[in-house]
């Protein structure tokens, strides 16, 4: 089951790496010694799964990159697409566990994907550990690595600040689409938030209520 | 060949015409056993296939579906006209070119299309049953009920029998029969295949992951077309502990396969292996086979496993609140 690099900007993807410093796990037998296993989460509402084995992921599945990152280490990317209804959501919330990153992913022609975004992140935060020891030394260089894989951007998040889920709805308020033309955006992740009157739906998304 | 409500009676035999017999005699009393004896006789035949000219009918009268139909006159053309809920009709829509986009009587350009008629019968169903509405997955089965009933309103019966009463609880929000239902197959494989069971409690949550698809689409994509229809065959003649059969004769069959396995994604990667090939594809053994290999699979004991995990999982989740 390949999962190509182009897979994963076909979706917009809001990268919302949380990090837990104990789990860059080496993938028991691995034959090299720098083999890194990473498991990262693809969670989202309805139809944006990203997996291109089947049309619609149905319950959770996972595929397997395998990236070498320099010459002594290779990272094998473990991706789980938890994307899906909620129902369904409801059911896997099992495999956040030992994750090391999640990306919250939309669905740029729907509005109600990107309002789920935050229920979503809401769900990560209550499901994380708690951060309570120092970042694991052994995680990639995020910038060079988001920039080496086409990915559309990446920062980092405490489990429990929803500071940049405000950013998100920043950068993504202002490219929603109008009309059926989509464009990819770049994502700013230091863009101040700009006029958003024009999308009636972001101003209707509230922050958070304490789980 | 005109057979409607017959069917059902031939098949279920629990109609008060049942008194006199075809023939025009009164039945005897000891009509009890005569009537096992042909849901034997008929299942025997299910089970070698239905041929697909008379799928629809029988699937129909088999399920109880003709029968509701019958008795709703009208119903399923009122759900279409009434006012529809946006939510609902755009969660749908938005899984409508993703069900069988390959297949040419699903594009949206077919004539007729069975695109629109899948849609149809997927709000319908949503509005009938207010408590499951739309959920992954019944996209497909609405879909393969579509290419062999061509009707939408005997599709939307047959899955008003398949999730309002053969899978109850499957697709609601809570997704507690499903939940349960992977629970018992774990129990049963724990029984039936002791080292798989041992490999697997290795890892928690698994069952959710190598099989919820396997349930929830009802097979559909996961084993050929043929073996599929082979499999509701049965299903809408015995029921759901039919799932179960093809789950554990797919588990049992595959062990040293599946023994092999050393992480999480090995497993992931057979189960996914073992639903392939020509043991599958070769429908006739392998419905022979489901009859067989996994042995004696009684009602009783999957009622009893159901209960059992359907507290278990309450307890958890009451546990993890």
């Amino acid at each position: 089951m390949p999962l190509s690099g182009q897979t994963l900007h076909a979706s917009p993807i809001i990268g919302d790496i949380t990090v837990h410093p104990t789990h860059c796990a080496s993938s028991p037998g691995a034959v090299m010694q720098h083999e890194r296993l990473l498991k990262v989460l693809v969670i989202g509402d309805l139809g944006v799964g990203v997996l291109p084995a089947l049309p619609a992921t149905i319950g959770v599945d996972f595929a397997l990159k395998v990236l070498t990152w320099d010459q002594g280490t290779v990272l094998r990317l473990q991706l789980w697409d938890i994307a899906g209804q909620e129902r369904y959501g409801n059911m896997t919330r099992v495999y956040y566990r030992e994750a090391v990153g999640a990306l919250v992913v939309f669905d740029m022609t729907r509005l109600s994907t990107f309002q789920a975004v935050l229920k979503w992140k809401g769900d990560l935060d209550s499901k994380s550990d708690q951060r309570s020891q120092g970042l694991c030394p052994k995680l990639p260089k995020m910038e060079k690595f988001s920039r080496e894989y086409g990915f559309v951007g990446w920062y980092e998040t405490s489990a429990k600040s929803i500071m940049k889920a405000e950013d998100e709805k920043a950068s993504a308020g202002k490219t929603e689409p109008e009309g059926s033309v989509l464009v990819l955006p770049h994502f700013d992740y230091n863009a101040k938030e700009k006029n958003l009157s024009g999308c009636s739906g972001c101003t209707s998304i509230k922050t958070r209520d304490n789980d | 060949m005109e057979l409607k409500g017959n069917a059902s009676q031939a098949l279920s035999c629990d109609n008060d015409s049942e008194r006199i017999d075809p023939y025009g005699f009164e039945r005897h009393q000891d009509f009890e056993p005569y009537k096992e004896m042909m849901a034997e006789y008929v299942a025997r035949y299910v089970r070698k296939g239905v041929p697909n000219e008379h799928r629809a009918r029988i699937w129909m009268a088999a399920s109880g579906a003709q029968e509701r139909l019958e008795r709703n006159p009208g119903y399923y053309q009122a759900l279409l006209s009434m006012e529809h809920d946006t939510k609902l009709k755009e969660t749908i829509h938005t899984d409508m070119h993703r069900t069988f986009p390959d297949n040419v009587l699903f594009q949206s350009k077919a004539e007729p299309s069975l695109q629109s008629a899948l849609f149809n019968v997927l709000l319908a169903y949503g509005h009938h049953n207010k408590e499951v509405g739309y959920c992954q997955g019944m996209n497909f089965i609405a879909g393969y009920l579509m290419i062999i009933t061509k009707n939408e309103e005997n599709s939307f019966w047959l899955m008003d029998a398949l999730l309002g009463r053969m899978l109850p609880d499957f697709y609601s929000p809570a997704m507690m029969g499903l939940k349960t239902d992977q629970e018992v197959l774990g129990e049963l494989v724990k029984a039936k295949s002791p080292a798989v069971g041992q490999l697997m409690d290795q890892y928690p949550g698994i069952w959710t992951l190598v099989v919820s698809r396997w349930f929830i689409c009802l097979y559909i994509d996961v084993l050929p077309i043929e073996t599929v229809l082979r499999v509701w065959d049965c299903l809408f003649y015995e029921g759901s502990k039919v799932l179960f059969r093809v789950a554990l004769t797919l588990i049992i069959h595959h062990q040293p396969e599946i023994l092999r396995a050393r992480s999480l994604t090995d497993v992931c990667e057979c189960f996914k292996q073992i639903t392939c090939g020509a043991f599958t594809l070769d429908c006739h053994t392998f419905m022979q086979k489901i009859f067989t290999e996994p042995g004696t699979l009684s009602m009783g004991t999957i009622d009893k496993l159901r209960e059992k995990c359907r507290q278990r999982i309450l307890e958890e989740e009451s546990g993890r609140r």
